[in-house]
């Protein structure tokens, strides 16, 4: 039976609200279900698919933000594996925005050594009880063992809810390789309920785990 | 998928229900020029070129939802393609559908009826009506609206064209919804697809829950949503998902 980290810090770009009504969560969603989908914005001239223009923004505010103790060229980023078995071929939002990471010079190295196996239900849009506890997604996740060598480890997301999925993941990584910092990073964090008063708001925090649930602070 | 190849009708049948028809003034584009570059993901199954006839603006308008189904549909499935084509349709999203009997030739015309931007993706070349019965529908949709074919005018009709055709309406569809479809239905390659492309796909409460079907769960547990009412789409789906954001968001 695998053991799930008591605590993991983390770090959040931009804000969204999954429910809000506000202009600035309804633009929200959209930044969210285009990063998801890896989907085009034309900026003046410029075509630039959501997942690399968020990375890029990332870059430019990263010296403004308390996020940049997370980054540098010796840490390695592990993508959080989707709430749903990946199809052959398919788009992997976490693994896609690792890989920007990397191009864009915020990490060394990726290394996708975490696959879900079995599927559990989408945090964001499921209701608190039917949300999968972080000991659910450990279950449902399998670890590569041998790959990873790494001192500093930042297990990323698109989005993170409550963290189960991140906490869970985090876990895995933790228990192959104990030696290894392990900290976890996502895009977006959600806000529910109400309104995001702006989509970039920047933050470190924590997810902990009681009584079997896990909290995201803030 | 077998169900698309085993009911097509026989070769001679097929040919009578397929008259050649006047030739439709069609261009041909790389699916890049219509759809802007397509990503790692898109082009893996995307088709080299496509044959358009009709209003190309309708791909750079509101939200395209596909709504699909089976070729014999109930006549339940039928209304409930009908209330969602026009649900969807009055709202300003542009309903992508494939022209075949049943649910498809539904949404298609619902959309129509309520005033709204209909697409259908062939899986003959522009020139062919299948079936037949649907040759008024095409000349209004290849006019008025919008009529896409991956195959170019002239070419010979295969079943496994329509396959083909599944993962082109996922490709062109920011959304797709299952209306009623059986374990071998084509319209489970177009939701396959989808859902490789992390796209949203949703399907119908009454399919979810017809004990007979195995495929609904096998797609819940790779990420498709259930619907149980029409309005659930746009809880989704922004809109305005046509449209580029040219304004940084954030």
């Amino acid at each position: 039976m695998s053991r799930l980290l008591s605590e993991l810090e983390f770090g959040a770009f931009l804000a969204y609200a999954p429910h809000g009504t506000e202009a600035e969560s309804i633009r929200s969603r959209r930044v969210v279900r285009e990063l998801k989908e890896d989907r085009l914005l034309q900026i003046g001239t410029t075509a630039i698919r959501m997942p690399d223009f968020a990375v890029q923004r990332l870059g430019e505010e990263l010296k403004r933000t308390p996020l940049e103790p997370l980054f540098g060229a010796d840490v390695t980023l592990v993508p959080a594996p989707r709430s749903s078995p990946l199809p052959k071929h398919g788009l992997w939002p976490a693994l896609r925005i690792c890989e920007a990471m990397r191009a864009a010079g915020l990490a060394g190295e990726v290394l996708a050594c975490v696959a879900r196996v079995a599927a559990v239900a989408k945090s964001a849009h499921s209701k608190g009880q039917d949300r999968p506890k972080a000991s659910q997604h450990l279950e449902s996740l399998r670890v590569e063992r041998e790959l990873l060598a790494a001192s500093r480890v930042l297990v990323v997301d698109d989005v993170v809810t409550r963290g189960a999925t991140l906490l869970a993941t985090a876990s895995l990584v933790h228990e192959a390789f104990p030696k290894a910092e392990i900290r976890a990073f996502a895009l977006v964090r959600t806000i529910s309920p109400g309104d995001v008063e702006k989509i970039l708001d920047p933050c470190r925090g924590v997810i902990e785990l009681r009584g079997g649930d896990t909290f995201r602070r803030p | 998928m077998p169900g698309t190849l085993g009911t097509l009708a026989p070769r001679a049948a097929r040919r009578r229900r397929m008259a050649p028809r006047p030739p439709v003034h069609s261009r041909s584009f790389l699916p890049d020029e219509l759809l802007g570059p397509l990503s790692e993901a898109e082009r893996i199954h995307a088709p080299k070129a496509l044959w358009a006839s009709g209003r190309t603006d309708l791909l750079r308008d509101g939200a395209r939802v596909a709504v699909v189904g089976s070729r014999r549909a109930s006549a339940l499935g039928l209304a409930r393609a009908t209330r969602l084509a026009d649900y969807l349709a009055r709202r300003g999203v542009v309903v992508l559908s494939g022209l075949a009997a049943g649910i498809d030739s539904a949404a298609h015309r619902a959309a129509i009826t309520a005033g709204g931007g209909t697409i259908a993706v062939l899986g003959t070349p522009l020139d062919r009506v299948y079936p037949a019965e649907n040759r008024a529908l095409q000349e209004e949709i290849a006019s008025r609206h919008l009529a896409i074919s991956e195959f170019a005018p002239g070419s010979t009709v295969r079943p496994s064209n329509f396959v083909r055709r599944n993962r082109t309406i996922a490709l062109l569809a920011h959304a797709s919804v299952i209306v009623e479809a059986g374990e071998s239905s084509g319209s489970l390659s177009q939701g396959w697809e989808t859902l490789r492309l992390g796209r949203l796909l949703f399907l119908l409460s009454s399919v979810v829950r017809d004990p007979r079907l195995r495929w609904p769960a096998q797609m819940l547990e790779h990420g498709a949503i259930e619907l149980s009412r029409p309005e659930g789409v746009l809880d989704h789906l922004p809109l305005d998902a046509g449209r580029p954001l040219v304004a940084p968001p954030f």
